[in-house]
């Protein structure tokens, strides 16, 4: 990740914090959890892209 | 046989272990080496693009690609994030050939050409600014050994080993006159250079730029490249390029990844009316400012395939935005998005966390002000200052004194 600066209120991991925070604020809502889900579901690329991620994640869990 | 080799470096630093975000993350290629390609192949040499991250290579693999097919001359583009694989790239090169003649260019030069050549004696030639007219001029000086000083817009070392900087050329007025993008260069496109993942309706997707420049002054944005004058393609070409790639590639989707592509309403009504009446089967995204949209615009960008637009919208805080020097409050942001939705447009909102100023109560408000929007996507950035943005001229001293920054000026 590009950290190069620290706005003053915040000490870094504060701020990481907030980062996910932020994220998690928008994209756990299910009305946007259901239009991600419709957009993978219509498009052969991002299913298979999806596929290829996860089975990635799987792998790296199971060697550690 | 190349005889010029173009290099996008590795920048992508996925942390080891974690290669299967690769699957997610934008793959599309730079379209700046593939118009630098196209300005080459036309002054007559046989270009090859290297797209480093793209092609999974490390610098070693590139120097040695470069070797084998021994060019005269390699140009490397460069964003800052690029520059220190970069070097080593230049440096594994000219270990074993120093005849090779290694030009960079980019934003990263465009705004730090003269310091990024003191630091780095492999790079011979640094490009400022818009690259196609200075490459051909550079070419044909170094073939027919002209003086280097006739060329406008670079860093180069005299015999001397001296430095020297020649006045910025005159920015290119006519972007009709640039040649087609050569995407035939780049080995199996379309297929494998998608953007992120949900970044697109239907595949395959290439990338476009309709115009050059903005004139706004948000302070932490780098328009050392390409000023802030706007010069457009005309939207014949536009409309021109799309029925090519449609074509050609088959291409489904475009996306625009000009500075401000909805800089006036007048140029972008003028290329939908194209789109409507000359249909081309495409939809394509694009850039805006929240303060250039109008709702009859947003209306026919619909009608003509529009699919997103990307509003550059930072903060939900007033007092957040007036630090960045966005000239825009939360109110006109928050108008635009949702005239956006109701033409039927997609908004990805970008928003920056962090900024000088930034404290818990305006994190507060940002993150209000997301849920009340109706976007479908949210890009978020922790802010990092940039070399050639108003941010960095103002800030870098008081950055390096404090330590809470590291010198990017390299
Ligand atoms: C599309 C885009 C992306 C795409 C990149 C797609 C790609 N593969 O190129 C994505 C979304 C991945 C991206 C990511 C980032 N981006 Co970005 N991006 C852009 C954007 C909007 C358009 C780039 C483009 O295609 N321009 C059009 C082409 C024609 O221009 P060009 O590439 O600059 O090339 C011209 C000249 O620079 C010159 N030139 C370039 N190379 C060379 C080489 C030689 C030898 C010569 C002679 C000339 C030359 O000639 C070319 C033709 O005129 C620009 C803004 C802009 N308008 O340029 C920002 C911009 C390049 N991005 C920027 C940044 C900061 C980033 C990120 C670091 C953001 C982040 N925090 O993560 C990341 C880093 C990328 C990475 N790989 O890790 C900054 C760069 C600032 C800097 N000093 O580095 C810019 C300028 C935005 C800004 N105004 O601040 N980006």
């Amino acid at each position: 990740m590009n950290f190069v600066y620290k706005a003053e209120a915040f000490t870094q991991e504060e701020l990481d914090y907030e980062y996910k925070e932020v994220i998690t604020t928008f994209y756990k809502r299910v009305k946007i959890l259901l239009h991600y889900q419709n957009m993978a579901l219509s498009n052969p690329t991002h299913i298979k892209r999806l596929l290829l991620f996860f089975l990635g994640f799987m792998k790296k869990k199971l060697r550690t | 046989m190349n005889d010029i080799i173009f290099i996008n470096p590795p920048y992508e630093q996925i942390a080891p272990g974690n290669d299967h975000v690769k699957h997610v993350i934008n793959r599309s290629p730079s379209l700046g080496l593939l118009l630098l390609a196209a300005q080459a192949r036309k002054d007559g040499y046989s270009p090859k693009i290297i797209e480093s991250d793209l092609e999974n290579l490390s610098p070693q693999t590139v120097a040695n690609m470069v070797l084998e097919i021994n060019p005269k001359f390699v140009g490397i583009t460069l964003f800052t994030v690029g520059v220190f694989n970069a070097a080593i790239i230049a440096k594994l090169i000219k270990e074993k050939n120093p005849n090779i003649v290694i030009m960079v260019g980019g934003p990263h030069i465009s705004s730090m050409g003269f310091e990024t050549m003191q630091k780095f004696e492999n790079f011979d030639i640094a490009a400022l600014y818009e690259g196609e007219l200075i490459l051909n001029k550079l070419l044909s000086s170094i073939e027919n050994n002209d003086p280097l000083e006739e060329v406008q817009g670079i860093v180069y070392r005299d015999e001397n080993n001296t430095l020297r900087r020649t006045p910025p050329p005159p920015s290119i007025k006519d972007l009709d006159s640039l040649p087609i993008p050569a995407w035939d260069l780049l080995p199996n496109f379309p297929k494998a250079y998608l953007p992120a993942i949900f970044d697109y309706p239907r595949a395959p997707v290439a990338t476009y730029s309709a115009s050059r420049g903005c004139p706004f002054k948000c302070e932490f944005c780098d328009t050392s490249t390409f000023g802030t004058k706007i010069r457009y393609n005309s939207s014949k070409k536009v409309h021109e390029i799309m029925k090519h790639l449609s074509l050609e590639y088959g291409i489904k989707h475009l996306q625009f990844v000009d500075d401000l592509f909805v800089a006036n309403n007048a140029k972008v009504l003028e290329l939908c009316e194209l789109l409507i009446t000359d249909k081309v089967d495409m939809t394509w995204s694009c850039t805006a400012r929240v303060d250039t949209v109008k709702p009859d615009t947003l209306k026919k960008m619909k009608e003509a395939g529009c699919w997103e637009i990307s509003f550059g919208l930072e903060s939900g805080s007033d007092e957040m935005l007036k630090n960045m020097k966005k000239s825009i409050t939360a109110e006109v942001s928050a108008r635009a998005v949702n005239w956006t939705s109701e033409a039927g447009i997609r908004v990805k909102g970008l928003f920056m966390l962090g900024y000088p100023g930034e404290t818990k109560e305006s994190v507060k408000v940002t993150k209000e002000f997301i849920k009340s929007l109706p976007l479908t996507t949210m890009n978020l950035s922790k802010f990092t200052p940039y070399p050639g943005s108003q941010f960095i001229k103002s800030y870098t001293e008081h950055l390096l004194e404090k330590k809470i920054g590291i010198d990017l000026t390299v």
